[in-house]
Formats: structure tokens, sequence, C-alpha cells
């Protein structure tokens, strides 16, 4: 049938066209997927012509059918490539092939050929090549001919078609090395958690394998040339149309016959040399090898993580017990091609589900169905047999691992218990034990009502281990102790972990073979690297200058000195239920007495007593006091309920806005803690009323710092929500805040190009100027959309300021990255071990990106484990600031957060807008009243 | 895969078929019905005639590839008919155009004011996309016309029988996330007739003249939720007459058709504004329009709640534009005062003793309007509440640290009077404490002394009942005694700890709510006094 359909497409198959257009006679005009296949080759043709293939001759011919065509013709008749049957391989083919064969005597030099970008997966190169200049030329003569000027919505959806446009991110031209490197600070000598591969060969060589008769499945693809595997030595690669080889085969087509088993046909398989690549350029071949690798070191796959499961650390007391992993990563750095590697922990529980199902059912006798059934269903579940979580969504009380069900491979009914001793070799204990169901999700994009096929998976309960701490567990303070010794490590545990990875794998013949093949080799130890330790910063209080100190932290200056500027609380309320109202008053004491240091004068507040722990008497108490005169209210809240605070903040932020404070009773019930939880509430209130606490000098004029975050809900149905936070004064210390929602289908930068815009008004309404210097900080961003934020959302932002007349301030976006592996270690002084650095450590070569202009900051200081960097990627530079100053003023934003008299480990912008879009996601759903917008109301 | 929507040889077959069934017989059989009845006499052609259809086939196959409406026949990569595709938002748009079309001409000789809308909500077992039916837990409905407000509301609880298997997880979470219902509710009615009949009672009542069953409204997002719903009981009733209720439509457009009928505005307003204010969160905690269930578990997604939440605020939002004053029924009703304003002796002498002068000097040092704007705002919106709660004349409300004379409040309570009385010369007694002391000597602390107080001894059972909840008995004192003061054990602390010694202490610190929620939410198990870590 499909053959059939092949055959006749020649004809058929010009929808667009109308007519074919009579072409030289070895030119057969193949459309559809034919045409791709043939343009492909001929573009080739073309390339190889001309003897320096750009991406842009390709584009040229697009532009300028007619010679490409003469081009082609051309180089068909030199002849000097071989055809390109790939993908899906079409009938027509097969006379390209004979046609080619015959030109085969002709000699050439493939090898020479200039690398271009690398081909990955399969069939991507075909589907990015230009089209073909047949194609191409076909189409302008018939329009010509008809001279149709408008083209017909069916041209117009031909030309959006996959085959237009470069779009593939590898069939890019390598973007040129960028090295930015910072004088500031002083050198020190650091490692971090990468370590060198060394590659003697080349490189690899890149084949193209085709099929004649065409076949489509990968497998049979894999062994037909499997039975080859002396030829071609390694085909571990193969991934149904692309091979990779670390040799070159002797000529640059090798045609070779296997048989298929089934029927005992014989396959024709024709391997095509297409390209060298260099060894930096074929990273995702590297880490498909160390994948295997991991395989050959048993362990086990969870996410991007592998662990061992035959050395686990166990903690009995708790029945549960850690898994070492790793997680590994190959690619081209600034130093060259590194591994990065990092250790990590998986927490497992010995306990089944079963051994808790009994102990819950003697535990309540009577109710123990209810209560099971409360506990476990929407737990997730382990299976060590394969590995593989899943989500409980029922118990089927009625059924037992004796129940049959119709297996699907062999199509008989066969029990559970069957089925597990004969897929697994698992013998099940106990016969009586209910089942566990799983509903299967339909994939994401399926039409409503949509079903699965098989809808629900039954788990056997004996086999099924809980997987995640409960919060029960997680509440238990010892246990939590406990396991932090083993998963909390230090950069020399971290280290050593490290070392026995590369130990293991230098000491397994096999895996040490798996690299040998490739010509790698991997250094022994960590590679170090030249940072920077940026100088210290001057902490600026209201009478008092400061040194952050080497932990960079000023708690104990924080609470002692006058503020920036301090806010007089005159007229505020609080709010409290009776039984808080002993917490209250103390409370209301300790405000006035500790707000004197920080040079705050406390009046003393309105007091509300509740008579009820409602909602409802809270929520209509607020909007009875709230007026204009009223500064602020505190809520005391007697326990963490999410629907009281949502509903406090929804009427203090958007009904009737006034900054409010939520305090839940636990946190002030001690006594002897008391004072510095109320400083700390203090120094909050304060930032709430627009006050400022300390500052940093900022060597810049006119300038914005602007923060960017976005909270997703995984929740359906909800927004995400947009945070966005500029700076309104020099120092920094004043942040204007605005929300953009973004619906589905709507792009979060059209709601913070307005947020911008806004955000620039306030600024000259603030200064009577604009600024002339931007810096953007973009949280939020994976790696993934680097590119489209920095050629699409970047341009959309700059185009506010068209908006304000001439107007063209110098702006930078910075990415700001903190969820990463990477992990900096700083040389210990007095013994040479590893420890972790000090805040302010850069890091900007070496294991930096090789493409891009990027550096890793250390900003915060941390008291155990390892600290980890946070990753700055400049993707847009229109301020041009040197790299040194642009990692300082980094640094500088990180001490700027309110709430908490440190360095965290973000700009401060960056954290303000991830506050922000959290509260208004989680509680507020709506925008905060505009009023709000000039102080930090949601700290 | 046979390629579905190309014509082939059988189809071209049918075709004529049915031409000629058409002629014999005047009726069209559908595309449907064709193959059965044609594919004998096609398996009885002869290949030649065979051929001839396939040829036919291949010429409307070209006809449809580079005709002038090729366009019609574009596939997808899946083989769809690109022209025929459904787009969902697109055709709810439509569905809404068309409704309130028929809405607005149904209304065509009506007075606006006049006319019943019925509004109606369900709480739901789980809201899944993937899942194409709605269990109702909780059904709400309102009849309300604009000059006289609510009519009537009708709410029920419903118990549509087991959860089906594999949703456990989703009724659950969905249970926990929003209603609170409990699975296999006690108070579940399961006779879906009766709760069939209740909802056609409801509505029939107010039938049009024509006989015509009025439409339900909700919100946009909810439409298909009480369709389903309705379906659902429909179809457990087993009911004889056929389901009439079909007429769902969306409140968001009723707003906007009663709007732009007024006259007062060219443009429709938009729709989304209209969603946003009738979902405003003002009365989501009011408890007096919320079920007993959701009362007491102080839960804002109760479908009765929401119904009258959404009257109101269309009520709120058509006042001004259709002319027609709000009267109680157009609003909740106030609900009772459940607070208390402490003086500020009530804090403590060392408390005092550093602020006392700041205190009372203040009103005259203040920025004038300042204390005299919130003495005379707080007086007025007492009194507006005083008319709904006559048996409650507690607590007169203070601000700030200044007890506020409210002498017309109780002028119905002699001894309340009295200790009004005493209020009006405050200024002196409060300033020292040995005086405010001997005050709150004087007020009654027993619940016998409160008898005498309130001069009203069958009063008090229900003062007491409506603190439920084993409130102690001085809490009743205090409730029902004038005067704003803390609260007082039956002997007094000695000023300035003014803490019950019964009151527990608690020994547990936690962090800061909104100091390190931002650390402490992710619960990274970083100890306390670290930087927030994200």
């Amino acid at each position: 049938m499909e053959e059939e359909e092949k055959e006749k497409q020649p004809q058929e198959s010009l929808p667009s066209v109308g007519r074919v257009v009579p072409a030289k006679p070895e030119t057969i005009v193949p459309m559809g997927r034919g045409a791709l296949l043939a343009g492909l080759r001929q573009s080739m043709l073309a390339k190889q012509a001309e003897q320096e293939p750009k991406l842009s001759s390709s584009i040229e011919q697009q532009q300028n059918p007619k010679p490409a065509v003469s081009q082609m013709s051309g180089a068909a008749a030199a002849g000097d490539a071989p055809p390109k049957p790939l993908g899906r391989g079409l009938a027509q083919m097969r006379a390209l092939m004979a046609q080619q064969s015959q030109q085969q005597q002709v000699p050439h030099q493939q090898s020479q050929v200039p690398i271009r970008a690398p081909f990955i997966g399969r069939g991507q190169s075909v589907l990015t090549k230009p089209p073909s200049a047949t194609h191409q030329s076909s189409r302008a003569s018939s329009h010509s001919d008809e001279a149709s000027g408008s083209e017909t919505p069916s041209e117009a959806l031909s030309k959006m078609s996959l085959d237009e446009k470069p779009k593939n991110p590898n069939e890019r031209p390598r973007r040129p090395t960028v090295t930015k490197i910072g004088t500031e600070g002083t050198p020190t000598s650091l490692a971090a958690n990468y370590v060198r591969v060394l590659c003697k060969n080349q490189g690899v060589y890149l084949y193209h394998v085709g099929f004649s008769p065409v076949i489509d499945n990968r497998r049979l693809k894999a062994g037909l040339l499997a039975q080859h595997r002396d030829r071609f030595k390694t085909i571990s690669s193969f991934d149904g149309s692309t091979l990779y080889l670390p040799h070159k085969l002797q000529d640059a087509e090798t045609v070779v016959t296997s048989t298929r088993k089934t029927d005992g046909s014989a396959v024709t398989i024709t391997v095509t040399f297409v390209k060298a690549v260099p060894p930096e350029q074929c990273c995702h071949l590297y880490n498909v090898i160390f994948r295997k690798i991991m395989h050959i070191l048993e362990m086990c796959q969870v996410g991007r993580y592998y662990y061992n499961p035959h050395t686990p650390a166990s903690v009995p007391q708790y029945k549960l017990e850690v898994w070492p992993g790793y997680i590994t990563a190959i690619k081209e750095h600034e130093g060259g091609l590194l591994l990065l590697l990092d250790a990590s922990h998986r927490v497992l529980r010995t306990q089944t589900v079963l051994e808790i199902m009994e102990n819950d059912q003697m535990k309540y006798q009577q109710s123990y169905l209810e209560e099971i059934t409360k506990k476990l269903v929407g737990s997730t579940v382990l299976t060590r047999y394969n590995n593989k979580t899943y989500r409980v969504d029922d118990i089927v009380w009625d059924k037992n691992p004796l129940h049959k069900f119709d297996s699907r491979a062999s199509g008989e009914s066969m029990s559970f218990e069957d089925y597990y001793r004969k897929q697994h070799n698992i013998e099940i204990k106990s016969k009586t034990q209910p089942l566990l169901l799983h509903k299967r999700k339909p994939p994401k994009g399926a039409p409503p009502g949509f079903k699965m096929d098989p809808e629900f998976l039954c788990l056997i309960p004996e086999l099924c281990y809980s997987s995640g701490l409960t919060d029960d567990m997680r509440s238990n303070f010892s246990m939590m102790k406990d396991l932090a010794a083993h998963t909390r490590v230090t950069p020399a545990q971290r280290q050593l972990a490290m070392k026995k990875f590369i130990d293991n794998v230098n000491g397994s013949p096999e895996a040490l073979a798996a690299l040998e093949e490739w010509g790698l080799q991997l250094d022994s130890s960590l590679v170090s690297i030249n940072g920077r330790q940026l100088p210290m910063e001057k902490i600026m209080m209201g009478q008092k200058e400061f040194s952050a100190g080497p932990q960079s932290d000023w708690s104990r200056e924080a609470t002692r000195n006058q503020l920036v500027s301090p806010v007089n609380l005159v007229n505020w309320g609080i709010f409290f239920t009776r039984r808080d109202a002993s917490k209250a008053n103390d409370f209301v004491k300790h405000m006035q007495t500790e707000t004197k240091n920080m040079g705050i004068s406390c009046q003393v507040p309105f007091r509300k007593e509740l008579m009820n722990d409602r909602i409802e008497t809270l929520v209509q108490e607020l909007r009875n006091s709230i007026n204009d005169k009223v500064q602020l209210v505190v809520v005391i809240n007697p326990t963490n309920r999410d629907d009281r605070y949502s509903a406090i903040k929804k009427v203090c932020c958007v009904e009737a806005p006034v900054p409010s404070q939520v305090i839940i009773a636990k946190t002030i019930s001690r006594p002897e803690k008391l004072r510095s939880v109320v400083q700390k509430i203090a120094l909050q209130i304060n930032c709430k009323l627009g006050g400022e606490l300390w500052a940093v000098k900022i060597p810049f004029n006119k300038l914005m710092v602007v923060g960017i975050d976005s909270y997703h809900d995984a929740a359906k149905g909800k927004q995400s929500v947009g945070g966005f936070v500029a700076s309104m004064n020099r120092l920094c210390t004043r942040w204007y805040s605005n929300v953009c929602f973004q619906r589905p289908g709507q792009e979060l930068v059209h709601g913070l190009q307005i947020c911008l815009t806004s955000a620039l008004r306030k600024y000259h309404a603030e200064n009577h100027f604009l600024p002339e210097k931007i810096v953007i900080f973009r949280d939020g961003v994976g790696d993934g959309q680097l590119d489209m934020l920095a050629d699409h959302e970047v341009k959309q932002l700059h185009r506010c300021f068209s908006s304000f007349g001439e107007y063209t301030p110098q702006c930078t976006t910075v990415c700001v990255q903190k969820r990463i592996n990477t992990r900096i270690y700083s040389r210990d002084r007095d013994e040479g071990g590893m420890v972790n650095p000090p805040p302010g450590t850069v890091v900007d070569s070496v294991v930096t990106r090789r493409d891009r202009y990027d550096f890793f900051i250390v900003s915060q200081h941390v008291r155990q484990g390892t600290v980890s960097p946070t990753h700055y990627i400049v993707v847009d530079d229109g301020l041009d600031l040197a790299p040194g100053y642009m990692q300082r003023l980094t640094y500088k934003m990180t001490h700027l957060y309110y709430n908490w008299p440190g360095t965290v480990r973000v700009p401060a912008p960056c954290q303000y807008a991830h506050k922000l879009a959290y509260l208004v996601g989680e509680s507020i759903h709506k925008e905060p009243a505009e009023c709000l917008s000039d102080r930090l109301f949601f700290l | 895969m046979p390629n579905k929507n190309t014509p082939n040889g059988f189809y071209m077959f049918m075709l004529e078929e049915q031409k000629k069934i058409k002629a014999q017989t005047k009726t069209t059989p559908s595309m449907h019905e064709l193959p059965a009845m044609c594919k004998d006499s096609w398996k009885s052609l002869s290949a030649a005639q065979k051929a001839y259809y396939d040829n036919l086939a291949k010429q409307e196959k070209a006809r449809q590839r580079s005709g002038s409406d090729k366009d019609k026949y574009r596939k997808d990569n899946q083989r769809q008919i690109i022209a025929y595709r459904r787009d969902p938002v697109l055709e709810k748009e439509k569905r809404r155009r068309h409704e309130t079309d028929v809405m607005q001409k149904s209304w065509r000789d009506h007075d606006l004011l006049e006319i019943v809308f019925h509004v109606i909500d369900f709480q739901v077992m789980y809201d899944e996309r993937h899942e194409d039916h709605h269990l109702p837990l909780e059904l709400g409905m309102t009849a309300f016309t604009l000059r006289d407000g609510l009519l009537k509301s009708l709410h029920s609880f419903i118990n549509p029988g087991e959860v089906p298997q594999g949703n456990k997880h989703l009724a659950f979470k969905h249970s926990e996330n929003t209603h609170k219902i409990p699975i296999d509710f006690e108070q579940g009615d399961k006779d879906f007739g009766r709760i069939w009949r209740k909802i056609n009672d409801f509505i029939n009542g107010d039938a049009t003249d024509d006989g015509d069953i009025p439409p339900l409204f909700c919100l946009s997002d909810n439409t298909e939720i009480v369709e389903g719903c309705l379906d659902f009981i429909y179809m457990k009733s087993d009911a004889d007459e056929p389901n009439l209720i079909h007429k769902i439509y969306c409140m968001e457009d009723l707003v906007s058709s009663l709007i732009v009928k007024s006259g007062k505005t060219e443009r429709r307003p938009v729709l989304s504004q209209i969603n946003d204010a009738l979902r405003q969160n003002l009365w989501d905690f009011t408890g007096s329009i919320r079920c007993a269930y959701h009362e007491e578990t102080d839960c804002s997604f109760c479908s009765l709640s929401i119904v009258r939440r959404h009257s109101f605020a269309a009520f709120d939002l058509l006042s001004n534009v259709l002319d027609f004053s709000l009267t109680p029924n157009h609003m909740p009703p106030q609900p009772e005062q459940q607070f208390q304003v402490l003086a500020p002796e009530a804090f403590g002498r060392a408390f005092q003793r550093g602020n006392r002068r700041k205190n009372f000097e203040r009103p005259q040092t203040a920025p004038n309007g300042d204390w005299e704007d919130r003495h005379q705002y707080m007086p007025q919106r007492q009194q507006h509440q005083q008319p709904r709660q006559p048996d409650y004349s507690v607590v007169p409300p203070a601000v700030g640290r200044f007890e506020i004379n409210l002498s017309d409040d109780d002028d119905d309570e002699d001894e309340d009077n009295d200790d009004n009385y005493e209020d009006e010369d405050d200024e002196e007694v409060k300033s020292t404490h040995a005086e405010y002391h001997l005050k709150e000597l004087r007020k009654p602390k027993t619940l016998s002394m409160l008898q005498v107080v309130s001069n009203d001894g069958g009063n008090m059972p229900s003062v007491l009942a409506r603190l439920g909840r084993g409130a102690p008995l001085y809490m009743a004192a205090q409730m029902t005694h004038p005067g704003g003061m803390a609260p007082q054990p039956a002997v007094a602390p000695p000023p300035g700890f003014g803490i019950r010694p019964t009151m527990p202490v608690t020994r547990q610190v936690t962090p800061v709510q909104s100091l390190g929620s931002g650390a402490i939410g992710r619960g990274r198990g970083r100890g306390r006094g670290l930087p927030p870590q994200i």
C-alpha cells in the first residue's frame, strides 16, 4: 500500500505548484519527503562544488534559484558526492542510488570537507537542510507562469513547513569563544568538581547508515548492522541513521549485506562518511558513553542521577537507607572538555507498604481501612525491581496477588504471583494482601477524556517501598540530624566521593575499555582554577559604617544601630485571639524597647482581641479597623493556616491596602528567644513601611537595577505569576514592585514590558530623570531558554524605551541560575584539604561556558554542607561594563536583601521578585494595590 | 493505516448509491449508515466496475489536492482536515454570544428589575480535565430580582456514591484543597429523585408566562461542571419527565447584558473584569451566608455562600447602573461583633510607666482631625450595626488607646447606662491605676452579677449559646458587660500582669512567619539562623 503510494508520488504530489516543471533527465522531481532528500543531495553537491561550504551558500540558493540549479547539475555531473538516503527511504531514491553507483569511480577527498556543525540525532540533518533548489525553482517558475502575485494559503502553509528554517540549534555556526575575566579582588587558588577529559584521538568520524530495502524498526536496523561488528568494531553509538566511529573506515562508502532473520532476505547497508568531528564538539556522544559506563558500574538511574544500590548506608533506627550517587555531564567549557561530577544521595525507606499496612492494622483495630487509605492514597511508592515510582491512587481491597489478569505480552491469563515469579523472579510471600492501584496519567496535550490503555496498574504492597520522607519524619529533628550526617557532606567528603568514582572507573577494565575505545582518559584530579576573592563590602547604617565581615553576617550590628531610614510606628494595630493575649502583650512591650536602638519610635498600637479564631471574625475586624491613618496591622495567628494567612493578605494587599505583618503565636511564645525574634520582626516591619535598613556603596549614578522572577503553580488552572522589582534610588535601597500574570497561551514578557514601563515612569517621578543604565537580573530561566531570553525577550523589553521618546539607556540582562551542580572548593591553608570558599569568591574562567559571558559567585556563607555557587550569565551586555565591575555590582546586590542581615544566594532584586511572585501566586491571586508598590510589603 | 479522509472507490460508489436511494425513497441515508447498505452490492461489482469507481476516486483526489477549494481538504500531519479543526475557545465564545442574544430577547417586554434570576453552583468530587464526568457533592441555588434582592435559596449536600476506581486520590486532594466535604458524607442526600424535584420546584415557581424554564446562571468557568452535575442528577433520578433544564448561562454575560441594557454605557464591559468583580473575596468568610457545615469548618468553598456571594456582587455592580436601592436583602447580614478592644491599662504597669506621658499627650499633639475623625467614625458604624442585633448590646467598641463613649447604644438597659455614665469621665478615671481598678471592681464579674446587670435573666442562655464550643463562663461575662475591658478572671491579677494563671505557655519557637518563610517553606531542612535559601 505504501509502496504504491510512493510510486504515485511523482505524478500526484505537486499540490501547490499545479504542474511539474520538466527537469533534467537525471533529476527526478520528487516532492513531499522525496523532495527533501533529493534537495539535500543537490545542495550537498552544490556545496561541495563550491569547495567552501558556508551556511549562507544555501541561503543564496534560495534567493537565487536558477543558478543553483545549474550549479547543482554541474556538480551532479562531476558526481563527487554519494547520495544520502537519509531518514525513511523512498522508492525513487533507488533511482538516484543506481545512478550514483555508476559515478562511484570518480575519486574524491571527502575527509577534507571542513567541519561544520555536528550532526546529531536521527534525521535532523535532513530536516534542517534548506529546501531543494529544484523545489524552489519549480515553484518560482510556476509562479511566473501563472503570474499570480499573491500566494495562496496553501502556499503560505507550505512555506511554514519544517524544511524552510534551519531552526535546530545544532545547525548553527559554532559560536565564538567568549572570555571575560575580571581583575577585581585578590586572586585565590580554587578547585571545582570538574575532571578534565583527555582525548587522544583527533576526533570521531560521523557516518550515515542507509538500508535498502527501507527498514523502520531501529532495533532491527541495529541488529542488522551488528552482523558486521567485526568490520565496524564499535556500533554502540548507532541511533538508527547515524553512526559515530572512533576510527576512519577505509572507504568513504562501505556497502555490506546482512540477512534479515525474520524472512532471510538480504538487506544492503550503505555506510557513508559524512564528516570528522573534533572531540570537543561531540559531548553528546561522550555523555552517552558515560551512561554506558554507569551501567557497567551497576549504578541505577533515577532522574538524571545514578545511584549505587550495592553500597547503601543504612540508618536502621529509622528504617531508612541512603544510596550514594552521582550526576555526570561532559560539556565543553572555557577550559576544554570537562566532566562535571557531583555526589548526590537518595534516601529510601526500607519499610514496605505491606509492613506499613500491617502496623496500621494493629494500631487502629476497627477503622484501619480508612486510616490506611488516608495514609497511603496519594503517596508515592517505589518498586525496587524496576526502580520506578508510582503514585497510589486507590487501594483495591477485594483483590490479592492470586488474582488473575490478562497478560498483554503473552495474551494468557496469569496471576500477579506468577507474573512476578516469571518476569522478575520474585516470590510473593503474603497471598492475602490487597493491591495498590495506580492510574496512569494521559500524556501532556491529550484531549479531554483521553484514557490510557491500560488505564490502571496494580502494584503489590509487599514489593513497594514508600518513597521520600513524610512530614512526620521531616519534623523529627533527631532523625533529620542523623540523616544529615549522610546527606549533607562537607567539601572534603564530596571530593573523596569524586575520587572514588574516578578510581572506580579506572579500576574497572570494562569501563576503561569503553573509554579507551574512543581514546578518552579521565584526569586523576579535579581541575584547579584561579578565582578571585572580591573585597568585603562596607555596610552603611544610620550613623555607622562597618565591614560585612568574613562571614558576611551583620545581624548584631543591624539590630543595634540606627537604620538608614527608620519609620516611626505611630498608628498601628495588633490583632490576636484571646489565647494569645499575653503573647501580644509581651510582643508590644518588646517592640517598644527593641526599636529604640534602631531609631524607630514605636507608639502603643490599638489592640483588638478576637473572640474566636475564625477567619470571618478576623477579616471583618481588619476591614473595620483599617483606614487611611493606619500604618500597619500585626496579626498574631494561633496556628499556621494557609487559608487564614491568605485571607489576611487578600484584605491587606488588595481590598484595604496596608502593610501587614503576620506572626504565628508559637514564634513569640518563648520568652528567652523573644527579644531576637522581635528585633527581626521590627526590621521587617520597617521595610514593609517603606523604610531602609542598610546600604552599600553603589558606584554608578543614574542606575536602575531590576529583578524578575516567576512563580509557577503546578496545580491546574492557576496562572503563572511574574514578579518584577526595580530600584528607585541611587543606593538601591528603595524598590518599586509590580506583578504580571501569565495566562495560558500568553507570554510573560508582555506583562514584563508593562512593568518595566511603569517602573521607569515611577523612577522619573522620584528622581526627575530616567535611568541611564539598567541592569536586569532575570531568574527562573532554564538553560534551554537562554537563547529565547537573549534573542526575544530582551528585545521585547527594550521596546519599552521607545515610549519615552528619544531614550536609549544602556541595558544589561543577566540570567541568574542557582540550581546548578557546580561546586567550588577552596584549599584550606592549614591542612591542605578542601573547604568551602568564603563569600565573595568569583570564578570566571575554566569552568565557565565556552560561548557565553558568564561567571560564578559564591555569595552566601554556609555553616554545614557544601556551599553552592550561583551562576550568572550575561545574555545581553548593553552596559558594556568591565567583567570585574559587573561581578562586584552583582555581589553588592546580594547584600541588600532586608530580610536577612547578611549576603544571600541571589541578588536582592531577584529575591524580592521571588518573594513577591510567591506571595501573589500562593495567597493573593490578584494584583496587589498600586499604593503598596513603593515599599517591600511582600517581605 | 488507512487514509481515512481520502476518497476511495467504495466512497465514490456510496455517494452514487446515496443519490439513487434518495431518488427512490426521498430519504438520505447518512454516511454512517451507507457502508452497511452498500457493502454487498460493492462486493458483487466486477473488477472493471470497481476500477471505474477507483478512477473516479482518483480524479476526486486530484481535484481536492489542486482544485480551487483545495484548502478545504488540506490535512494536518494526523490526517485531520484542517478546515474541520475545532477551537473549543471559539466555540464557547460563539455559544455565549448566542445565549446572550436569546437572553436579551426574552427580556424584551419585562421590567429588568422584576425578572427573577437563578444562580446555581455545585461543589464536585474532583475537577479533572481527563475525566468526562462530574460528581456533585453540594448544591447551592439562589433566586433574586434586582429590586427585591435575594428571594430564596436552596442548599443540599449530595452523596453521589462510591468514588470511581482510581480517583480516590483526586477526590481526597480536591476535598482538602477546596470544600472539605468528606468522602461518603453522612449529610449527603442519596435520593436523587428528591434532589431533582427540589431543583425543579425551585425553578418552576418562577417560570415565565410562556411556561419556559428560566435559565440558570453560573460563572463561565463552571458551566461544564454545572451541566455535568445536572445531567448526573437527572440520570440518577430516574425521573419520568424530560430534562427541561438545559439553559445554563454565564453570569458574566448576564451582568454585562444588564449593563448594556441600562443604556448608560455604549461599550460592552470587559468580561474578565466582571468575572473578577463577581469573584471578589469581600464576603468569603462571612459566616452567616454559609451552610452550617461550612460554617463550622470555616471554609469558603460552600456552594450556598458562593451563589449568594455572586448575587451580592451582582447587586453591588448593578445598583448604580440600573438605579435600584440596596436593601438588607441585597447584602449579607452584618455579623455580630466578636472582638474586644482592650484598655491600655490591660497591658500592664511597666508598659504604662514607659509610655504614659506619651500616650496621654498624644491627642493634643497629634495632627488635628486625626483623632476626632475616628471618634466620629466608629460610633456611626456601631449605630449601623445595632438595629441588626438588637438582642446583643455588649462591648461598645473603642478605638486605639481611647475608650469611646457610646451612650447612645444602650438606652434600654439601666445598669449599663450607669456604666456608661462612668465612662463619660473616662479621661480622669483611666489615668491612674487605682481608679481604674476601682472601676473594674464595680463591674459585674460573676454570672449572677451579670444577670442583675443585664436585667434580663432569661437572656443569658442565649448569650451563652452564642459563645458555643465550651466558652468559659468568664468569657460570657466579658461579652455581656460593656466597657471593653481586658479578660479578667474572678480575681483580678495585679495590673501589669494581665495573664491568666491557667494559661499554658508553649515552649516552642518556630521562625517568624514571614521573616524567613521563603526559607522555611521550602523545607530544605536548614536550621534557624541560616540565610534564606531558595
